[in-house]
């Protein structure tokens, strides 16, 4: 490995050859096939694609919480030092922060907010009085004016603006280096959106510094993210900046071509069903510049432009 | 919260209408007539003179709806009526039985909670691993042995065998502690299955996922997270175990010698003593009418949404 590629690797999330795959008692469920990218340091990297298409199993393997029955092939790294379910564990909270998807099923129900937020700190190792001020202070900085009465609240009495910036503050509790926001726009309004999108901004007041903001919010992803890296069927297909300005892969053509924005242009065809691996490019049957040969190999990784990398035979 | 309860309360009146119902049809379908049985014990065969005598005295005469409220009447007062084969009012007798079935049913679902809710979550914690896998062959065992022979079982190895316990009787606590492990038997296993099943499925939802991302133990994710979430299905099935047990363990009062209200049913029913079997039968569903308030009561207040209202801040 040259010593750029290696000091690539070092600063930031690398994933090689990661495979996720779900052992039903339907079949095999292959959700991530072979991913091999890199999420660099201190950039707000957008993982986008379809409902289904893996992003937030790719996530969830980072942070090693997928169930018991996923089996985790490849491998992981965060600056260069493996990530493995045991090792990720350690860095939850402290280093990699999890702002999870839909606000209301993340919090507890049965719980306080207080409890809640008290028990993301733990690993600070504070006393009981130090952790409650900490928590207060959180809240404010997240945009409560009255936390006490915040703290005392269960999730239900809370607007899902409100649970959403309490989920933020309970994944930033720890100053962690990174975020994982998987989806957190999902099922929120157009006025909450902007606001999870100023909330998610100003976690880099909080410490963090790199985040991975998985969504299928392109609004959010453009005016959030400095890279992005695009997923179709348990596979990346495209990663690099200004994806969405000038797209190189022929899936996030038809991809945007599809917004509403764009003309609403239905892509032919239908995705590969969970599970469903292709011999070769995933895109292949729904292509519409696609060769015989996309049918049976996997393209390989190209780099047309600089600082963009895209799996397409078109560019080999 | 109040309004929750009292619409309860009134939901629970038809049951009780039942069930008082049933145990007043259950003297009526009997057979034999009960002017004639209180009269014939003792070897006396009475004349028809004497048996329509004391049917006009015991209202017999009137009919069934008239007999029915004035039975309910008597019953609001305590009176059960006098049981056939020891001439004993049936209400008193209950009434020093009682005590006992309490204490059983008492020390047995508090063994039931503890031990259920334990074994639950340690099989819960490590799931498809060693301790989920001996606590599933275990509540399987619980399951499957009938209650009299793991009493027989339990008398052969601490009393027979090592002395350490009474056979049989009423005493101290020290009587209580087979015939408890007895009764909670089964219903400790249903428990510990339903909190493993029920915690399992809580740490599927995305609260879970969220707390785990915050570096917690396992313990944490059980103990803090699943538990109060999953305890409300089991609150509901501890009920039932419950009114069960105080519905007195006919079994294991009798294998014990316990003089509880489970071994006067059974005497009632060898001596077909129906007063007594018409005053248990109604006694045990008030309880069960009680026990389906408590169950509902607690559940509600575990949930902060229905403890607190809909309200938002």
């Amino acid at each position: 490995m040259t010593g750029a590629a290696e000091q690539q690797r070092i600063n930031g999330i690398t994933v090689e050859e990661l495979s996720v795959i779900f052992r039903l008692p339907e079949g095999d469920v292959c959700a991530v096939d072979s991913v091999s990218t890199h999420f660099p340091e201190g950039k707000i990297t957008g993982l986008i694609g379809e409902s289904g298409c893996g992003k937030s199993v790719l996530g969830l393997a980072l942070l090693g919480l997928l169930p018991p029955y996923a089996s985790v092939a490849g491998e992981m790294y965060l600056d260069g030092s493996p990530l493995t379910p045991e090792t990720a564990r350690k860095r939850l909270g402290t280093e990699i922060g999890l702002i999870p998807q839909s606000p209301s099923d993340s919090l507890n129900p049965a719980r306080t907010v207080s409890a809640q937020l008290q028990e993301a700190l733990l690993p600070l190792k504070l006393g009981r009085k130090q952790r409650m001020m900490k928590a207060r202070e959180l809240l404010s900085a997240f945009g409560f004016p009255e936390p006490e009465r915040i703290l005392r609240a269960y999730p239900h009495e809370l607007s899902g603006g409100m649970q959403q910036r309490v989920l933020c503050a309970a994944g930033a509790a720890c100053s962690p280096r990174w975020i994982l926001a998987d989806e957190p726009t999902k099922g929120l309004d157009r006025d909450l959106r902007s606001q999870v999108r100023e909330t998610l901004l100003s976690l880099r007041e909080h410490g963090v510094k790199s985040m991975l903001v998985i969504t299928h919010d392109l609004p959010l992803a453009r005016s959030l993210c400095d890279t992005m890296a695009v997923m179709y069927a348990g596979q990346v297909l495209e990663l690099g900046s200004g994806i969405l300005e000038k797209p190189l892969h022929p899936y996030t053509r038809s991809f945007l071509a599809a917004l509403p924005e764009n003309g609403f242009q239905s892509m032919p065809g239908v995705a590969p069903k969970a599970g469903e691996r292709l011999p070769g490019c995933p895109f292949a049957p729904r292509c519409p510049i696609a060769v015989p040969r996309c049918h049976q190999e996997r393209p390989p990784a190209c780099s047309p432009e600089p600082g963009k990398t895209v799996r397409c035979f078109q560019y080999v | 919260m109040k309004q929750y309860l009292i619409q309860k309360l009134i939901s629970l009146l038809p049951v009780l209408f039942g069930v008082s119902l049933l145990a007043f049809v259950l003297g009526v379908i009997t057979p034999g007539n009960p002017a004639e049985l209180a009269l014939s014990q003792g070897g006396y065969e009475p004349t028809p003179e004497q048996i329509t005598e004391m049917e006009e005295q015991m209202g017999l005469d009137a009919p069934y709806p008239v007999q029915y409220l004035r039975w309910v009447g008597r019953a609001l007062t305590g009176d059960l009526g006098t049981s056939y084969s020891t001439r004993n009012p049936v209400g008193e007798e209950l009434a020093r039985r009682i005590p006992v079935t309490l204490k059983l049913a008492a020390c047995s679902i508090t063994l039931t909670i503890i031990l259920g809710i334990a074994l639950g979550c340690t099989a819960a914690a490590w799931q498809g691993r060693l301790p989920d896998r001996i606590v599933g062959a275990l509540t399987n065992t619980q399951l499957s042995l009938p209650a009299f022979w793991l009493a027989l079982l339990l008398i052969l190895l601490f009393a027979e065998t090592l002395g350490w316990l009474p056979t049989s009787g009423n005493g101290g606590p020290r009587y209580m502690i087979m015939p408890a492990l007895v009764l909670s038997s089964a219903s400790t296993a249903t428990a510990a299955r339903l909190t493993r099943s029920a915690l399992l499925e809580e740490f599927g939802k995305q609260y879970c996922t969220a707390a785990m991302a915050r570096g917690i133990s396992r313990w944490r994710l059980v103990l803090k997270n699943a538990l109060p979430n999953a305890i409300v299905p089991v609150t509901a099935m501890l009920g039932n175990s419950l009114g069960g047990m105080l519905g007195g363990s006919i079994i294991v009062e009798s294998i014990f010698a316990l003089p509880g209200i489970g071994s006067y049913a059974l005497s009632a029913v060898t001596n077909r003593d129906y007063p007594a079997l018409q005053g248990y039968v109604l006694l045990t569903g008030l309880i069960y009418v009680l026990i389906t308030l408590l169950v509902d009561t607690v559940s509600m207040l575990l949930n902060p949404k229905v403890r607190l209202g809909g309200k938002r801040i």
